[in-house]
């Protein structure tokens, strides 16, 4: 390859830009990401990012199936927080449909939400501290998260992949084992494990040297790069869309918004440890405020019958079986519905034609679009951190690639 | 967003072919000529700071022209979204010179369907392998035979 450019470092020495490949497979990428950099020494002259090593067509795939059998392919793209996934594209097509969606259901599905965004944080936190040394962080914080892996496994009878939210409610109602566990788990999870957190990294010196300062973007980066969620409130774009733009039941919770105007690293840092808390104390709302009814819409054309009337009315077994075989139509048109997932702004963009699949579904992926800011972040930092920003931007390949 | 949109066929003219709303969401429709301008001119004027997502559909056989690129911004100042979609034959402007964050969107619209973005500098595979034949997402595309594997790499 041709020499690209020649320096002359800080000695006056001429040397050519070495050209290094970080991942497909280095530990610290979070799965199968590649970035390729220019480094004059240890400096980062340029960087370029090339995911698509996990792509695996979830939009193409999407054409081939009915609204139902889209669900499961969903829980795979952000695998970190796969009932948020389900829950943008079930709210798509519910949009599309005018479906309108029980109260109880629109509870448990905020509280799941929130339940996941811990969880998906916790992981972040887990791995941007172990990325850069701090081992023991990494204990405690998925200590947290086997703890919620264990109730939605009481909940949704998995750990992963969870497959959880239908279109029109969701699958299950809270039992009594959930409920009691999940109280536990946030009266701890707040005065206790949380704080041990913040001890482990908060005020840690070395956390601070390797996090203060690097990664700097300004909100007009983040305007122009279209970056959303944390890593945007960390740089001072106060937009939360829970707050602003509420959906399901967010309206009625108490929740403030963390915002941080430094544009660094610890900014982002910050911002997820308040959300975490915050989501603690919107899941105990959601708990206290449940109200009673059913936890799935009333539509016999959308909605399969349950399975227990199934066997005994022959009207309940054809839609069973129609539902199941051939799906249901949804009307003409196009919505595109977005939500506040834990890494940024999640949106479904579906075009229907009227017939039972999908005419296009496009997945406004958000840790794809905030990895764009990693290539200016990296560009005249040191070698050593461009781990931090890859932590810090919390990316799931499975999402980026899709 | 009434007045925005007036202000827009005002000054767009002909180049906008139709606007509307439907299930609470606006959408405007224009010519590809004018599709740089109208951009420039709805984050200048219109407050629209970001462009959140940038995609296509083909629609092969059911409408002409065959393509429609999407895009959808957000107004952070005024709280307000717009979906802006432009029909074409396969080439439209880039939008990159106003919205860095279109590159990798452009990227990926452009190697799914094949749509040209003249104006931006890097058109090259991002999340398909370089030389990756055709364009999966069109609806022409026969993925049950049409997808090679990859060569050890």
């Amino acid at each position: 390859m041709e020499k690209e450019i020649l320096f002359r470092d800080s000695a006056g020495v001429e040397t050519d830009v070495i050209e290094l490949n970080m991942g497909p497979q280095h530990p610290a990428t979070h799965g199968v990401l590649r970035i390729k950099l220019w480094l004059d020494g240890e400096t980062v002259v340029k960087a370029r990012i090339t995911p698509g090593y996990l792509h695996r067509g979830t939009e193409k795939i999407a054409e081939q199936k009915t609204y139902h059998q889209v669900i499961p392919y969903t829980d795979r793209l952000d695998y970190l927080a796969p009932l948020t996934n389900n829950l943008a594209y079930v709210m798509a097509v519910e949009k599309l449909l005018g479906l309108e969606v029980p109260e109880r259901a629109k509870y448990i599905r905020t509280l799941l939400a929130e339940l996941t965004r811990i969880e998906s944080h916790l992981v972040w936190y887990a791995s941007h501290g172990m990325d850069l040394g701090a081992w023991t962080a990494w204990f405690y914080a998925f200590r947290e998260r086997e703890k919620i892996y264990d109730l939605l496994e009481i909940l949704t009878g998995q750990r992963m992949n969870n497959t959880f939210m239908r279109i029109g409610g969701v699958a299950a109602d809270l039992n009594h084992e959930f409920i009691v566990g999940l109280t536990d788990f946030l009266a701890n999870f707040r005065t206790k494990a949380l704080q041990e957190l913040h001890t482990m990294l908060t005020d840690n010196i070395i956390w601070k040297k390797r996090t203060q300062g690097v990664g700097i973007l300004t909100r007009d980066d983040v305007l122009a790069l279209s970056a959303t969620g944390p890593v945007a409130r960390g740089s001072g774009l106060d937009h939360d869309m829970r707050r602003d733009e509420p959906y399901l039941v967010y309206d009625r919770l108490n929740f403030r918004v963390p915002v941080y105007t430094e544009g660094d690293s610890y900014a982002r840092y910050l911002v997820r440890m308040e959300e975490m808390e915050e989501s603690a104390k919107m899941a105990e709302q959601c708990l206290a405020q449940l109200p009673k009814g059913p936890v799935i819409a009333d539509e016999a054309k959308v909605i399969p019958p349950p399975k227990d009337r199934v066997y005994d009315s022959i009207e309940n077994l054809i839609h069973h079986f129609k539902i199941v075989s051939e799906g249901f139509s949804v009307p003409e048109g196009e919505v595109y519905v977005s939500i506040e997932a834990p890494k940024g702004e999640l949106g479904f963009y579906i075009v229907s034609d009227g017939s039972q699949r999908p005419y296009r579904m496009h997945i406004r992926a958000s840790t794809f679009i905030n990895l764009q800011t990693l290539e200016k972040m990296a560009v005249g930092g040191l070698i050593a951190d461009v781990i931090t920003l890859i932590g810090t931007l919390d990316v799931v390949l499975g999402e980026v690639d899709r | 967003m009434d007045e925005l949109i007036n202000a827009i066929r005002e000054r767009f003219g002909h180049a906008v072919l139709d606007s509307y709303t439907r299930l609470g969401e606006t959408t405007l429709i224009v010519k590809p000529e004018a599709l740089h301008d109208l951009m420039l001119y709805l984050r200048d004027s219109g407050g629209f700071e970001m462009l959140t997502d940038l995609t296509a559909v083909d629609w092969l056989g059911r409408r002409e022209p065959r393509f429609e690129v999407v895009y959808h911004l957000h107004s952070y100042s005024r709280n307000l979204r717009l979906r802006v979609k432009c029909p074409c034959e396969g080439s439209v402007n880039s939008v990159v010179d106003i919205w860095l964050g279109a590159g990798f969107m452009e990227r990926e619209t452009w190697e799914m369907f094949g749509i040209e973005f003249k104006g931006n500098p890097e058109l090259t595979h991002i999340l398909l392998w370089d030389g990756f034949p055709g364009w999966p997402l069109r609806k022409d595309f026969n993925w049950r035979e049409d997808v090679p594997l990859p060569d050890n790499r």
